[in-house]
């Protein structure tokens, strides 16, 4: 360990944040490509394109968000991301079937646009602070209910506290940033 | 103590080196390291969300061994102590809110930042700072629930504002901002003054733990209402960095909209990932072909037209890095050179981005892929 860094040898960006932006993509990156690389391994040997393509994807989305678990250590929805995907490996390996953590994903993502305009509208229909504070306070609980069930790990127990809610959601939300600027620009090459 | 500063130091090269120890060894390692992954990773994650020029200023200075001058400070005191006061990986909560007063204060102390950063120092710091693992973990079910201590038969109400774990030696230096302690046994709104008296006496005894909070004038003084709005403040508070995060939220004023407004973005971008993710599939085979092609130079050069050029570190046959173990490095035409690594090798990474990043990056968000060939895999 001594051996590597020298004093004076460093010189810091007048913009320290792309020093993590970069650090991200790099660890991203690399995690990413060597999965990608051992998943097409056992493809050239399936016989059925279908069957395979669907595996494929289920397990490129697996590299995927274990890529931004692994990517982004020490926050509590990463950690809880890393935990859902091995369980559902696990559920897979064992039922076999497709309990896949797309199906998984998609389910919560369907269920707010239907909730959402009537809460929209009820407040923007109401001038009055006082009466209408409770029904303000309920919609907001409404979507920040909503809210963990976006994040990863927001419905367990890291995240009862709405202040702890906020901070993940915002490391949550840059995350998910660079990870499509990492995905975009993997794709640009190929 | 040196050590709790030792771990407001920690911020990037720990990320690198704890994220080794947690992927070989999970279960093991994550139940031990998490505290200061999580410490660590959340600080720099939320320094990508914002104000992290607070604490490149603050690893600078600590470079040249200033720790003794940090316990001065109020404002970095301040800072230290929610860092210490592990609360599960929320750091981003304790950096944000605070970070930006903070920040002009140690910028306005500490002319330059002294930004040769000693990573090795650091990186032996990181070492230091787990010592304190368990004074860490003990502490952090005191702050775990911020109100509901306060009243456990204190003569004076005072807050918990939960990230104030370990604090123990650094009480005597108390930031004093906007908050001061309401020692309000006599909880009366008017006596600002007398209160204020009592205050500062009862700042002179060690305080652990909390953060003080003054009443203002003509507000409700019981312990209740105002746990509760500094909680609300605090909500709000990270509700404007959120706002910051999300793309066209400037104009929006109101919880509920921002709301709103958050949980698309989160969506698009979820959506999006998923997007990316099967067209990714689909290219997959060519993914396999081109991966020389791609780690080599097209990612660097397409991505960013600008002048960074990040080359291959020395030894482009090096292997790479980043791999869990999970996956043995397969990957053919690439000798696997070093079957023992150094203990941080991230670090020599991160060494190359850095002096990458002298030459400066411009753009968006993702300005550039630091990515070096000269990786080593896990342990």
């Amino acid at each position: 360990m001594e051996g590597y860094m020298k004093e004076g040898r460093r010189v810091y960006p007048t913009e320290p944040r792309k020093i993590m932006q970069a650090r991200f993509a790099t660890k991203y990156l690399n995690y990413l490509l060597h999965a990608l690389t051992n998943i097409g391994k056992p493809e050239l040997s399936s016989t059925l394109d279908c069957c395979v393509n669907k595996e494929i994807d289920k397990m490129v989305r697996y590299e995927v968000d274990m890529a931004l678990a692994l990517s982004a250590e020490g926050f509590a929805w990463s950690h809880a991301l890393k935990h859902r995907l091995r369980l559902n490996v696990n559920n897979n390996n064992h039922a076999g079937k497709s309990q896949s953590y797309l199906a998984h994903h998609d389910d919560h993502r369907t269920k707010m646009p239907v909730n959402h305009e009537p809460a929209t509208k009820k407040l923007k229909g109401n001038p009055k602070r006082s009466g209408t504070e409770a029904a303000v306070e309920e919609e907001e609980e409404e979507r920040l209910t909503y809210l963990r069930k976006l994040i990863p790990g927001g419905s367990g127990e890291m995240m009862v506290d709405d202040e702890i809610l906020l901070s993940e959601l915002g490391s949550y939300v840059t995350c998910l940033e660079l990870q499509v600027n990492v995905l975009r620009s993997m794709l640009q090459l190929t | 103590m040196t050590s709790e500063n030792d771990d407001m130091g920690l911020a990037m090269s720990s990320i690198s080196m704890f994220n080794k120890s947690s992927n070989t060894s999970d279960s093991f390692f994550s139940s031990c390291w998490d505290p200061i992954v999580s410490q660590s990773g959340s600080l720099g994650g939320s320094s990508m969300a914002s104000h992290y020029h607070l604490v490149m200023e603050n690893q600078g200075i600590s470079g040249t061994s200033h720790v003794s001058h940090y316990q001065s400070d109020p404002s970095f005191v301040e800072l230290v102590s929610k860092l210490t006061g592990f609360d599960g990986g929320n750091l981003s909560q304790m950096v944000g809110p605070f970070s930006l007063p903070q920040c002009n204060q140690v910028a306005n102390r500490r002319c330059p930042p002294n930004f040769t950063l000693d990573e090795h120092r650091i990186s032996k710091e990181a070492l230091v700072g787990t010592s304190p693992n368990g004074k860490i973990r003990k502490c952090a079910p005191e702050s775990g629930s911020p109100l509901r201590s306060c009243k456990n038969g204190d003569e004076e109400p005072v807050m918990d504002l939960s990230s104030e774990g370990c604090d123990g030696p650094r009480e005597q230096a108390r930031k004093k901002p906007e908050t001061e302690q309401n020692t309000g046994a006599n909880s009366r709104g008017k006596q600002a003054v007398k209160q204020d008296k009592d205050s500062s006496q009862s700042e002179e005894a060690p305080k652990e733990n909390y953060i003080h909070v003054r009443a203002r004038r003509g507000q409700a003084t019981n312990s209740h209402s105002l746990a509760e709005r500094v909680r609300r403040e605090k909500i709000s508070e990270r509700m404007r960095l959120l706002q910051e995060l999300v793309p066209g939220c400037n104009k929006i004023t109101g919880k509920a909209v921002m709301l709103d407004e958050i949980i698309n973005y989160v969506q698009s971008l979820q959506q999006q990932v998923e997007f990316l993710s099967m067209k990714l599939a689909t290219v997959n085979p060519e993914i396999n072909l081109d991966l020389d092609r791609i780690l080599s130079k097209d990612i660097l050069h397409q991505r960013s037209g600008s002048a960074a050029v990040l080359g291959l570190g020395p030894g482009s046959n090096s292997p790479y890095g980043f791999s869990p173990s999970t996956f043995p490095g397969t990957i053919s035409g690439i000798p696997n050179k070093n079957p023992q690594f150094p203990p941080l090798p991230q670090t020599v990474l991160e060494n190359e981005l850095l002096n990458l990043f002298q030459m400066g990056f411009s753009g968006s968000t993702m300005d550039g892929f630091g990515l070096n060939g000269q990786l080593k895999p896990e342990m």
